[in-house]
């Protein structure tokens, strides 16, 4: 139960050497061992959302996945998205469309936006896209739906969405 | 009726009546004049929120830190007759396994949720950990702490316990159901009028049982606490909303004086009542703290936030209702039964009954039975939201029965007075809101009947309720500072949950002392700064802002004082106007801060100012208001229930922050369409297990199941308050409920009165 394991995990840019128990989750590595609280954990369960963060441009929920797993993938958090020129975006309009009351969904909303973006502009379709043979317009239906796997309690919804249309210029 | 509850009801009536001599709240002359007052502004904590940047209570990570995880009991109720650490204490990297052999004395305390003797924050007076009792499912009984999450949560696995379970109560029952000494501070039983003689002289009569389900908070933040000692001096950071109460808690549990804890709480994860009050865990993390002589982090996982902290008791309510032929009321009859436990704690679900309309014979009888659960918290409009449910579903079934608008009804009875105490209101504007929220909404092109309006193999309904909400002021104290460079600082022990508190006082006191927001820093979340008694009640607006002017009161006094000779030496505080960074009279006499600051030659100014006690609120009926509509499609083929359009109308008095404002609303709204169509947390009862103790299967509402929500405000200041202001926070779920089962009814012909409305409940 004591064997480590030892990891190379990039992080905002940032390469870090680490031995790891193997049942720590990447969010767990993420705010125990790195000191990146940023991240939130809301379920540990990937029920709630608050934990995504952006492995290879993909959105993930930390909490499901295995540290270990990570070893010379490209983490992307909260931390860095200030410096990151669609996350300033989202980050400006989630402060003029009130995207948030507590704050504690709200990493996990905007790297889960930055995801779901980049996954609408390679035409991927959602549950409700009508038309599979073309891009679907990103309306308020398609962004709730793909948005639809990270929770906030405080209901800032319609916030969100409004910052989400704002950004991707629908 | 019990004795405490007739006494109960002796002493309001009693109250009531001295209460008329009482003096009325102080005019606010800030409460009518535009200024930062009333503007929209982004959140002052924004750019902190969107970059990851504040920190929770479970980011703290001091030196040296170890974690706590807790083991739930597996029976209801009984004894642990044998605890087996050993596997634990054996698994690696674990430090110890408290149980209730070898945890420190933790001094019982009362409950915070009686309100018979409000010290401190503690949830329940049971002694967790000192005893080999168990009293639900789901209680700690061992803490076991680690040098890591990994290795505490793997070891809490292998605690063994052996129980002698003893049968416990666990379903809501009539049969031993009682009244209650006082429910949340209204008295349990009213009697207006004659209730037979109404209904008798009534033309249209409904009588309906309605009942809604137990609940979770499910704030995205579990609760987590973090315990540092240091000798006997006491720092915890805590996801409270009560960081002066935990304080009061934690000195008397564990016999300090109250200067030697520290309670830190600046910024929740979502509260909505549920961390009101202290669970037991906070304790047992500082206790665990002292077995180890080191730091502990215990952070409840989100299914122990199930087992481990309260949420809303499930409440049934009879009610019947009469009217004459015009639709006034004859007679409201509301009797509810609620769940509570060895700490009384009735949630007032006739609360709506007793204050929304004009009646001349009312009786409303709340009654509670007790359970082998642990204690049902204050959740978001606490018995108002599912007693308003049953009234708002019950004046809609009237409306039918009367075949009149359930607007037109409810403007009917729109009263002039308290219905129960004849009290005058310190300002109630529900008739323009009705109005208001109708217009938004374009109710008047609403089809006048049932399964009227279809598109495709959906079935269009519309439906509306009142919303209502008393209004408590509290006590808090802040202090105010002045420094040389003629910027200020509050210090507050009240927090930020996501309400928008700090930037709602930054915006008043700016237009207070009149100077930009930019000169304002507020401190917030720390217990030492002063007793205050802010844990909820959507108190947190009126009770700040009161003790924020009594501040700047005192410093213009304080100022004046030390400008003995400048300009301003003779003047009194009533001649001064706070305006340009600076006070002035009328004439243009006057100084700036840094002026005054510096010919004194001080660096700074401190004072202290406390909240008014809220007379007005004892003397006259103080309530918030509010009117929802809402559009529902059906699915006739499967039962789904979509929210496809809302509008409320509130009245809160003056809004002081309009843009946090309507997000509280629209969070309140929300909230109550979870209620409406999603949310129950089931409870086995023949093992007291909670069976869906997930957020996989418990359901509150996602991206997709909310629509666009229009709120406005009627905007009128109530002149007792300050500010002009009254607390919204809990406001907007009050109704929700009811206006999305009328709006089902409207749409489908089904009447469902019992929540939540799930695809089963509308199958043929």
């Amino acid at each position: 139960m004591n064997s480590h394991i030892p990891i190379h995990l990039d992080v905002n840019g940032r390469v870090h050497d680490l031995s790891l128990d193997p049942r720590t989750s990447l969010l767990d590595c993420l705010r125990e061992h790195l000191g990146l609280t940023g991240t939130k954990k809301g379920c540990d369960q990937g029920a709630c959302g608050a934990c995504t963060v952006l492995l290879d441009g993909d959105r993930v929920n930390s909490c499901l996945t295995p540290a270990v797993q990570c070893d010379g993938t490209e983490i992307v958090t909260i931390e860095a998205l200030a410096d990151h020129e669609l996350g300033s975006q989202v980050q400006q309009a989630f402060r003029t469309h009130d995207g948030f009351q507590c704050g504690y969904c709200t990493s996990g909303q905007i790297c889960s936006i930055i995801g779901m973006l980049a996954e609408h502009r390679d035409g991927r379709p959602s549950a409700v896209t009508e038309d599979l043979t073309r891009p679907a317009p990103l309306t308020r239906a398609e962004i709730r739906e793909r948005m639809a796997g990270n929770l906030c309690r405080c209901g800032a919804y319609n916030g969100i969405v409004a910052a989400v249309r704002e950004v991707a210029g629908a | 009726m019990t004795f405490t509850s007739r006494a109960f009801g002796l002493g309001t009536k009693v109250l009531g009546k001295v209460a008329r001599l009482l003096p009325d709240g102080r005019h606010d002359p800030l409460s009518t004049r535009p200024g930062e007052i009333g503007r929209d502004v982004n959140r002052l904590d924004g750019p902190a929120k969107v970059s990851g940047g504040i920190a929770y209570t479970a980011d703290h990570v001091p030196a040296g830190l170890a974690y706590a995880v807790a083991v739930p009991s597996t029976i209801a109720k009984g004894r642990v007759t044998a605890i087996d650490t050993s596997r634990a204490l054996a698994a690696p990297g674990v430090l110890l396994v408290m149980t209730h052999e070898n945890a420190p004395p933790m001094r019982p305390t009362g409950a915070y949720a009686t309100l018979r003797a409000p010290v401190g924050a503690a949830a329940m007076s049971l002694p967790i950990l000192n005893t080999d009792r168990v009293f639900w499912h789901g209680q700690p009984i061992a803490v076991v702490v680690a040098e890591s999450q990994e290795q505490a949560e793997h070891a809490a696995r292998l605690v063994q316990a052996r129980y002698a379970p003893e049968p416990a109560v666990l379903a809501m029952s009539d049969e031993a159901a009682y009244t209650p000494a006082h429910s949340v501070l209204e008295e349990s039983r009213t009697v207006v009028g004659n209730v037979r003689a109404g209904l008798a002289r009534a033309t249209a009569t409904v009588q309906a049982v309605y009942s809604t389900p137990a609940e979770h908070h499910n704030a995205l933040e579990p609760h987590a606490t973090v315990a540092t000692w240091n000798g006997d001096d006491l720092t915890v950071y805590d996801t409270s909303q009560y960081p002066y109460g935990v304080k009061e808690m934690l000195a008397k549990k564990f016999g300090l004086p109250r200067d030697r804890v520290h309670v830190l709480a600046p910024y929740i994860g979502g509260g909505f009542g549920g961390k009101t009050c202290a669970w037991p865990h906070v304790a047992l993390a500082v206790a665990a703290a002292w077995l180890a002589g080191r730091p502990v982090k215990l952070a409840l996982s989100r299914t122990q936030t199930y087992l481990m902290t309260g949420g809303r008791a499930p409440t049934r309510s009879r009610v019947r209702l009469g009217a004459d032929e015009q639709g006034r009321l004859t007679a409201i009859v509301h009797h509810a039964l609620a769940t509570c436990t060895a700490d009384e704690f009735a949630e007032a679900a006739i609360a709506a009954s007793r204050h929304l309309y004009a009646c001349p014979n009312i009786s409303a009888h709340q009654k509670v039975t007790r359970v082998d659960r642990i204690q049902n918290a204050f959740f978001r409009g606490p018995g108002v939201a599912p007693g308003s449910f049953a009234m708002e579903s019950a004046m809609d079934e009237l409306a039918w029965e009367l075949g009149m608008d359930p607007l037109e009804l409810r403007l009917r009875n729109e009263p002039d007075r308290d219905p129960v105490s004849g009290n005058r209101f310190t300002s109630r504007h529900l008739r323009e809101a009705y109005l208001l929220g109708a217009e938004t909404f374009g109710w008047h092109e609403r089809a006048p009947l049932p399964r009227a309006t279809r598109d495709g193999h959906w079935l269009v309904g519309h439906g509306m309720a009142a919303a209502i909400n008393p209004d408590a002021m509290l006590i808090a104290a802040v202090r105010l500072r002045l420094d040389a460079d003629g910027t200020f600082t509050i210090h507050s022990s009240t927090n930020e949950l996501g309400a928008g508190t700090s930037t709602a006082q930054t915006q008043a006191a700016a237009q207070r002392l009149g100077v930009p927001m930019g000169k304002i820093r507020f401190l917030q979340g720390d217990s030492d700064v002063a007793r205050t008694r802010i844990p909820g009640a959507s108190a947190a607006t009126t009770t700040l802002a009161s003790a924020i002017w009594n501040a700047c009161d005192q410093l213009v006094r304080e100022l004046l004082k030390l400008a003995k000779d400048t300009p301003l030496a003779g003047l009194l505080p009533g001649e001064m106007e706070a305006r340009d960074e600076g006070l002035f009279t009328r004439d243009g006499r006057g100084m700036t801060y840094r002026q005054i600051l510096e010919l004194a030659g001080r660096d700074h100014v401190e004072v202290t100012g406390k909240s008014a006690p809220p007379y007005q609120t004892l003397k006259r009926t103080t309530s918030t208001y509010g009117a929802h509509f809402a559009e529902v499609w059906v699915d006739e083929d499967t039962g789904e229930v979509r929210v496809t359009r809302w509008a409320g109308a509130f009245d809160g008095g003056r809004i002081v922050s309009p843009k946090q404002a309507a997000g509280q609303m629209r969070g309140g709204i929300i909230q109550g369409i979870g209620m409406a169509l999603m949310e129950e947390t089931l409870l086995d009862e023949r093992s007291g297990r909670i069976v869906n103790a997930s957020l996989a299967e418990q359901h509150i509402p996602t991206h997709a199941d909310v629509p666009d929500i229009d709120v406005r405000f009627v905007d009128r200041p109530d002149r007792q308050t300050p500010l002009g202001a009254k607390g919204i926070g809990e406001l907007g779920i009050v109704g929700v409920a009811a206006a999305i089962a009328n709006a089902v009814y409207h749409a489908a012909g089904t009447r469902v009165r019992a929540l939540p409305i799930t695809p089963d409940k509308l199958l043929p």
